[in-house]
């Protein structure tokens, strides 16, 4: 860990381990069905890292869209397009349980110097 | 973010495992499906500010091609005068926040200052042409600013100010709210140089029907579309004549950063960072409450009545944030502490309640059934944060959790569950946790 710290996503997703190799390394959004879309329409504006740190239901994931199409000059998707999109989001990047507050995560144990 | 598949790697270790992800993830760069050349032009712009020079031919460097000024540089990459600590959560736009540990210092360096940003920094700046101009329906005049007659005809003053995103801590909101997933650093309490507002409004003229004073800055929006502001916000007249408030070129002695608004901003300490505007050049004196991008519809507002969570809240019953509120952070020691039984564990961090003061901060390593005082220090000047201390005794071997509560002038404490869910998970002042070890 020399420098710049970046915070990004493993996966074990069996689409990787089944073609033996990432067929597409030039991505951070989960390989299931549907993500070149998505990094397509939605990277033209942002990053994927702001896709995959949210989590919310295909109807928040749908308000989303028009806020953007309403206030940052998103464009309409047909359909077709509109239901592809949706439906990896809503998959991929849905609500996960957790409390109200969650244990807390260490990264590394060190001893403290007195 | 407490997702278990996080993991923290270096610029370097990512260039070297696969380039052309490194260039995706730090600069948003992706050459296959970009239709404009072989660089967007945020990743180039990403880039220059890394460099701190312009790329002339970039458009025209392949992907995956780190630069040689960053590669071949001894010194580890960073963002421009940002300390390499910084966790990036966002790169298009840089959105970057402090590890509590890092916000130690009594007066947070600029190397340590969050990064937030709505649009495009500009890439440019020259500060011999900047004009900040003062206008709007209830301006007495109109008038324009250089630098050197902000700096010569208004008194000057340096004042320590906390500056807080209204969504720190919004990673902890359940259901989950949308937006960048801060943690507990998009806080700092910098010594800010500048010039009150008040005073500039005052020469301008103030109508009597004022209400409020809004910011445009020259950030450009995301889409690209020149003609669209990213953001323009403002305050009520009230905060905007505060002793406090001010229109600001440095931040402890130097130049602002250019991610924090080189060559001016402002500085509206104790509120959402949001109100706190970057890259200034055109201020409005309003009569009504501003309308600008970011003021209306969800951003930057809580619903007017406590609701459930998850629970749909209409427009017209969203209110605009004012005070953030109370308040503290824990920066030393660093979470994962092991200790040896019998060692006493000093504690120490930061607490700020928005418009008013803090008044007390405890300490609790069981859960908050009992709590002890610190040790709290006056602010260095109204509405900068205030230092605690204290020294923990751990009763045996064993896991604890050091939690801070801090209690303000009005006696309103900090929760320590997370508080009010609220649709853009604005507003999480739960208690701080560290974890530690007596081993």
């Amino acid at each position: 860990m020399t420098a710049l710290f970046v915070q990004c996503y493993s996966y074990s997703d069996s689409a990787i381990s089944a073609a033996g190799k990432n067929p597409d390394p030039n991505r951070l959004l989960k390989p299931a069905p549907g993500y070149q879309i998505v990094q397509r329409e939605c990277t033209v504006c942002h990053s994927e890292r702001l896709i995959i740190q949210n989590r919310t239901t295909r109807e928040g994931w749908s308000e989303i869209i028009r806020w953007m199409q309403r206030t940052q000059n998103l464009r309409e998707f047909s359909q077709q397009d509109e239901k592809a999109i949706l439906d990896y989001l809503a998959e991929n990047y849905a609500p996960q349980a957790m409390g109200r507050r969650s244990p807390l995560t260490i990264r590394e144990w060190y001893v403290l110097e007195p | 973010m407490n997702n278990p598949r996080l993991v923290i790697r270096g610029l370097h270790e990512l260039y070297r495992e696969d380039p052309e992800q490194a260039d995706r993830l730090l600069w948003g760069r992706n050459d296959r499906t970009t239709r404009r050349g072989f660089l967007k032009n945020s990743g180039l712009l990403a880039i220059s500010a890394a460099l701190d020079a312009a790329i002339p031919f970039a458009r025209w460097m392949p992907a995956g091609l780190i630069p040689a000024a960053l590669a071949d540089s001894p010194v580890p990459f960073r963002l421009p005068g940002k300390d390499p600590g910084l966790i990036v959560l966002n790169d298009r736009p840089v959105n970057a926040e402090t590890p509590p540990d890092l916000l130690d210092d009594r007066i947070t360096p600029a190397s340590r200052m969050f990064i937030r940003n709505n649009g495009l920094p500009p890439e440019t700046v020259d500060p011999a042409t900047w004009r900040l101009s003062v206008s709007g329906e209830s301006a007495a005049s109109t008038k324009e600013y250089s630098l050197q007659q902000l700096k010569s005809k208004f008194k000057p003053v340096s004042l320590q100010l906390v500056v807080e995103c209204g969504g720190n801590g919004r990673s902890e909101f359940n259901p989950p709210a949308e937006g960048t997933q801060w943690t507990q650093g998009a806080v700092g309490c910098p010594l800010w140089t500048g010039v009150r507002l008040k005073d500039v409004l005052k020469d301008v003229g103030i109508a009597e029907d004022a209400v409020y004073v809004a910011y445009y800055g020259v950030d450009r929006h995301l889409s690209g579309n020149a003609d669209k502001v990213p953001i323009s916000r403002g305050f009520p007249m009230r905060k905007a004549l505060e002793n406090e408030t001010l229109i600001a070129w440095a931040m402890n002695g130097e130049d602002l950063p250019l991610v924090n608004g080189y060559p001016l901003r402002l500085v509206c300490a104790g509120w959402p960072g949001s109100t706190s505007g970057k890259w200034l050049n055109k201020l409005l004196i309003r009569d009504r409450v501003h309308d600008g991008p970011e003021m209306t519809g969800y951003s930057y507002r809580v619903p007017c009545e406590p609701v459930a969570p998850g629970t749909k809240v209409a427009e017209m019953d969203m209110c605009i944030i004012e005070s953030m509120p109370v308040k503290s952070i824990i920066t030393f020691p660093k979470t994962g502490a092991l200790l040896k039984p019998g060692e006493p564990l000093p504690v120490r961090g930061h607490a700020w309640s928005g418009d008013l003061s803090v008044s007390a901060v405890d300490t609790s390593i069981d859960f908050g059934t009992t709590w002890q005082p610190c040790v709290l220090d006056e602010a260095a000047n109204r509405l900068a944060w205030q230092h605690f201390s204290t020294i923990v005794a751990l009763p045996g071997r064993g896991y604890y959790e050091v939690w801070a509560r801090a209690t303000n002038s009005e006696g309103r404490m900090q929760p320590m569950l997370v508080p009010g869910w609220n649709p853009k998970g604005y507003l999480n002042n739960a208690c701080h946790r560290i974890a530690v070890k007596v081993t």
